[in-house]
């Protein structure tokens, strides 16, 4: 079966003060579809650099990305987020939720750019599954941190994403609210077998995926 | 897109935040500028017409030397139209002490005048009142200068032709008979139709003007002026409304450029607040378009989103501007329908339009640059935030910044010199304000100071230089703005208002005969009135001439206004160019006396379709005068000084017979002196031109008070830029106080800081803004109202002060809440 996200001596440098960083070298990675992939690293090893080339937010320096069986290179921009749209879910470390829109209208724009319709029953449907059926109308300045996180994880499920990437989708909360994130992540994931790219520093989120690979100076490489 | 009510409320909830509440409240005060000036100057248009038609007593005026074919009468009368006949001749009355005296008589029937209404009074330069009624059978209405100069009294029979007549009433004013050049004729005197007969007043050799006044709904009138003129009758002049006095034109143009400046102005100031804003918009909207570019949604999908909400943001501010708009106009009206003594028609709605359409245009033109960038968003930023949509082109946002304000200029004042000349300017000025600000913040850098606040102000100033030459750019364009208004301004204003001096000539003596030219420059001197000078002047006819297949030079009579010429012109001939007039082609004379050279008013010879170079030949008496056009003049016809359309070369007309014409200031406790000026030196008319010289300076001076109060458009534009350039740094500066204040710094040392930054940026500002009014306030006297302006130093001193203080203030205002806030409520909201 061919992998859902495929990565091929993928380098990224960048021109710094110093002269030229590189900040992934020569990285191979293969997921396969429903296939949960934590990878982990310390601050600056290049790990959240790896998720935007996996996701197509970034282009290599060198080396090849295959999303959902598409060549990134061959992509322009809107070509990249025509192929995120609707197939493609992310949750982010700083939520990301469009302030000028109630928790509803947010998990509806992903539904609206996924091009489906009947949006306000799904969305409604969705806020209902994470546990903020009372909290629709509400904007996300309203909302807690992990309020906040639930309703981006309504908006990148809502889609029934084939691959799902996570950056420290728990980072900013705290312990029992992260716990209850991931909790959520992880049922929502397998409820509708997406592929899971999570990338974290947290070991114990990490273990609960398939597989754990850890960035270290911008080489990957397999943890046992 | 998701349904439109959550991007309206989007689009509410965005302009909660300061940067689009800044793009629509600039908007507001783009449209209420255009809009009030808009509805102003088309009720001025509209009641200029309807005073235009009052100056003719008609809609339309058929004129001939010869009875008038009567086809035209019919014609009219067939078509629904109004219609009333009139001649007027010179004729000679027997005054008091039996002296001969040239009357200039009009005859008049029931239904004049058909637009105006004429005025009567039983005393003598009394204001009268208005009647519909003419002159009764064996009955004259007579001009007070008459029975002031001739001392005959009303109730008195006088004989006019073969008839007697009564002097039954003063006429005080006729709708027709104002303005210099209509004036130069000899004291009124009306008559009833009927009686014309009888009194055996007209012969075939009578030179006399005969008239068709016709009048009545506007479609009507225009099928019939169209059916006139196709006739092609060489016999018949046609005038239609468009002509008006060109004194009072002139003021009103002036007026209007005025006018047009002031929300050019306001609309170019509020575009720079616009330009800031949302760019500072673009920037907070940045993670939101990532968001959505991360979702799927294309780059014209983001576009779409912002520019719809931009586009909201100006059709709320073009609603909102125009009913500010509309009420400020009402007051602008009032101000003037007092100076043009007429009551102003209600506007039409065009300029609500031109509102809307400007304020789309506007915040297109200003705002596009930044919407563009921002579906360009990396998407990674999501990730990692230190990725920033690339900054908007500085060539692309120039380039729609001017191109919306050049459409908006063309399209609003039809004015391609004022459109150009401020376009060139903003170019320049833009180019210039960067280089100076790059200037001062490299020059500010390298200051050696110890003293920590200042060092730490200026190590700010330099840390973001293109922040700074931005903020610079954006306050030293508002500070322009405000001392445009409360500096300039009113240098400029002075100067307009100086065009008509206090002692502007208010009497014009025409027909001095050579022998009694000095005779009259000596009783003049005598009596302590200064006299501009006196001129020669000789009647000369137009000779045409064919050029290029087709006729030019004949027109049977006409104005500058219709773009017709009269056949016949005053000549005059002088030596030196006259004062109030400027030489803008050619030179002044040769030194060969025997060439014949001609100086033409360049409107003239604009209608005539001549240049330097050309050929021109008057008759004058039996002879033919040919002479070549050696330069054109510009004429200040607001100054009330004596001014020909046609200056010869004196070696060319002295030897012709001449009379003599000049002008001088009478004061109005001396009137009588007029009437002694014309029984000393019989034959020669003095007429009185105080009344039109009153109602130019109350047009100049209530239009002046308009102006001033569509400035005041431009002031709020001004302060909404020094609000937007605050607010483009307020949230780095939040941030660094927040830092600052978490490491221990104290408040006293935070306030310092920040005040010497802003009063540092207010003072770079205020002295590019100062450099630039008086360049400005030069340029546009000169290129534009034709007015002479020296700027002084107190604009850099305003410039330089009021800029550090008004900026210093404002920033002060903008962190105060920062400063006074507890840190860790200032990092939570960053």
């Amino acid at each position: 079966m061919q992998p859902i996200v495929a990565a091929q001596r993928l380098t990224r440098q960048v021109e710094g003060p110093a002269g030229i960083l590189t900040i992934l070298s020569e990285v191979d990675l293969e997921i396969e579809a429903g296939e949960a992939v934590a990878i982990r690293g310390p601050s600056g090893s290049g790990k959240s650099t790896l998720l935007g080339q996996l996701a197509g937010l970034d282009s290599p320096t060198r080396g090849t990305v295959h999303l959902l069986g598409q060549d990134l290179s061959s992509l322009d921009e809107d070509g990249k987020a025509a192929l995120r749209a609707g197939k493609v879910g992310f949750v982010f470390q700083l939520f990301h939720l469009l302030p000028g829109l109630t928790a509803l209208e947010n998990v509806e724009l992903a539904l609206e750019l996924a091009g489906q319709g009947n949006r306000y029953s799904q969305a409604a449907q969705m806020l209902e599954s994470v546990g903020l059926a009372a909290r629709m109308q509400h904007m996300p300045l309203q909302l807690s941190g992990g309020e906040q996180q639930r309703v981006a994880l309504a908006r990148a499920f809502v889609i029934q994403p084939q691959v799902l990437f996570a950056d420290e989708p728990t980072g900013n909360l705290d312990a029992d609210t992260g716990e209850a994130v991931a909790d959520m992540l992880f049922t929502l994931r397998k409820e509708r077998a997406s592929a899971l790219v999570l990338v974290t520093h947290d070991t114990a989120l990490a273990s609960r995926c398939d597989r754990v690979l850890a960035m270290e100076a911008g080489r990957l490489k397999s943890v046992e | 897109m998701i349904r439109a009510p959550a991007h309206l409320a989007a689009f509410i909830r965005d302009s909660r935040s300061g940067a689009l509440r800044v793009v629509i409240i600039a908007l507001v005060v783009a449209v209420t500028a255009v809009t009030s000036v808009g509805f102003f100057t088309d009720r001025i248009r509209l009641a200029m017409e309807q005073r235009s038609g009052e100056l003719l007593g008609a809609d339309v005026r058929i004129e001939a030397s010869t009875p008038i074919a009567p086809i035209y009468r019919s014609k009219a009368a067939e078509d629904g139209l109004a219609v009333s006949r009139q001649v007027e001749f010179p004729s000679v009355i027997l005054d008091a002490e039996g002296m001969p005296k040239l009357v200039a008589v009009k005859v008049v029937e029931t239904g004049y005048p058909l637009r105006g209404r004429l005025r009567v009074s039983d005393q003598l330069f009394e204001e009268g009142t208005e009647t519909d009624a003419v002159p009764e059978f064996g009955t004259l209405w007579v001009g007070s200068t008459l029975l002031a100069e001739s001392g005959l009294q009303l109730g008195q029979s006088i004989k006019l032709g073969a008839s007697l007549f009564r002097l039954a009433r003063v006429l005080s004013y006729e709708p027709d008979n104002t303005g210099i050049f209509s004036q130069l004729a000899a004291p009124r005197v009306m008559m009833n139709r009927s009686d014309l007969e009888a009194a055996e007043l007209l012969s075939e050799a009578s030179r006399a003007r005969h008239r068709l006044l016709i009048a009545g709904e506007p479609k009507r009138v225009a099928t019939f002026i169209d059916w006139a003129r196709e006739r092609d009758d060489p016999s018949v002049r046609i005038r239609t409304v468009r002509e008006v006095q060109p004194e009072i034109r002139t003021a009103l143009d002036r007026a209007a450029s005025y006018l047009g400046l002031a929300s050019i102005t306001a609309i170019v100031i509020a575009g720079a607040a616009i330009l800031l804003a949302m760019r500072l918009y673009a920037r907070q909207q940045q993670d939101a378009a990532a968001v959505m570019r991360c979702l799927g949604a294309s780059q014209g999908y983001v576009l779409r989103i912002f520019l719809g909400r931009m586009l909201t943001a100006a059709g709320l501010a073009s609603a909102l501007g125009c009913a500010a708009g509309l009420i400020a106009q009402e007051f602008l009206a009032s101000l003037a329908s007092s100076a043009l003594q007429v009551e102003l028609p209600a506007p039409s709605f065009r300029p609500l339009l031109a509102g809307v359409i400007v304020g789309t245009v506007v915040a297109l033109g200003f705002g596009l640059a930044p919407i563009l960038s921002l579906r360009q968003v990396p998407v990674l930023r999501l990730l990692r935030s230190e990725h920033d949509m690339p900054r908007p082109s500085s060539i692309l946002s120039t380039g729609i910044a001017l191109a919306a304000t050049f459409v908006v200029l063309l399209w609003q004042g039809k004015d391609p010199v004022l459109a150009t000349w401020v376009i060139a300017s903003l170019l320049v000025l833009m180019a210039a304000l960067l280089t100076i600000g790059a200037l001062l913040v490299w020059f500010v850098r390298r200051l050696p100071v110890r003293h920590t606040v200042f060092r730490y102000a200026l190590a700010n100033l330099g840390r973001r230089p293109g922040m700074v030459i931005l903020q610079i750019v954006a306050l030293g364009t508002g500070i322009m703005a405000l001392l445009l208004l409360t500096v300039i301004r009113v240098d400029l204003l002075d100067s307009w208002q100086r065009t008509v001096p206090d002692n502007a000539p208010n009497r014009f003596v025409i027909n001095i005969q050579p022998d009694q030219q000095r005779g009259v420059v000596e009783m003049l001197e005598e009596a302590d009135l200064t006299l501009p000078g006196i001129f020669p002047m000789a009647r000369g006819r137009l000779v045409p001439e064919k050029s290029d297949g087709e006729w030019r030079g004949w027109n049977s009579g006409g104005s500058r206004e219709s773009g017709e010429v009269p056949s016949e012109f005053n000549l005059s001939f002088s030596d030196d160019l006259p004062v109030n007039n400027e030489l803008i082609a050619g030179r002044w004379w040769t030194d060969d006396p025997s060439r014949g050279e001609w100086s033409l008013e360049e409107g003239i010879a604009d209608n005539l379709g001549l240049e330097v170079g050309d050929t021109l030949t008057f008759t004058v008496g039996e002879n033919e005068v040919t002479g070549q056009v050696s330069n054109l003049r510009r004429v200040t016809w607001d100054s009330f000084q004596v001014n020909f359309f046609v200056i010869g070369k004196p070696s060319m007309l002295e030897l012709y017979p001449a009379t003599y014409i000049t002008s001088f200031y009478l004061p109005d406790n001396r009137a009588r002196f007029a009437g002694d000026l014309v029984r000393r030196f019989p034959g020669i008319t003095v007429f009185d031109v105080g009344a039109l010289i009153e109602q130019v300076r109350s047009i100049i001076r209530e239009v002046s008070t308009a102006v001033q109060y569509v400035f005041a458009f431009t002031l709020l534009a001004g302060l909404v830029v020094l609000y937007a350039a605050v607010q483009t740094s307020a949230r780095e500066r939040m941030r660094e106080i927040a830092i600052l204040r978490s490491l221990g710094a104290k408040r006293r040392r935070i306030w310092g800081t920040q005040l010497t930054e802003f009063v540092l940026l207010g003072a770079m500002a205020g002295l590019v803004a100062a450099l630039f009014a008086s360049l400005a306030g030069y340029l546009l006297s000169r290129n534009v109202f034709e007015l002479s302006f020296d700027p002084g130093p107190a604009v850099f001193i305003y410039g330089i002060v009021g800029g550090a203080v008004g900026v210093g203030a404002a920033g002060l205002l903008a962190v105060q809440r920062v400063v006074r806030r507890p840190v860790l409520q200032s990092l939570q909201r960053l």
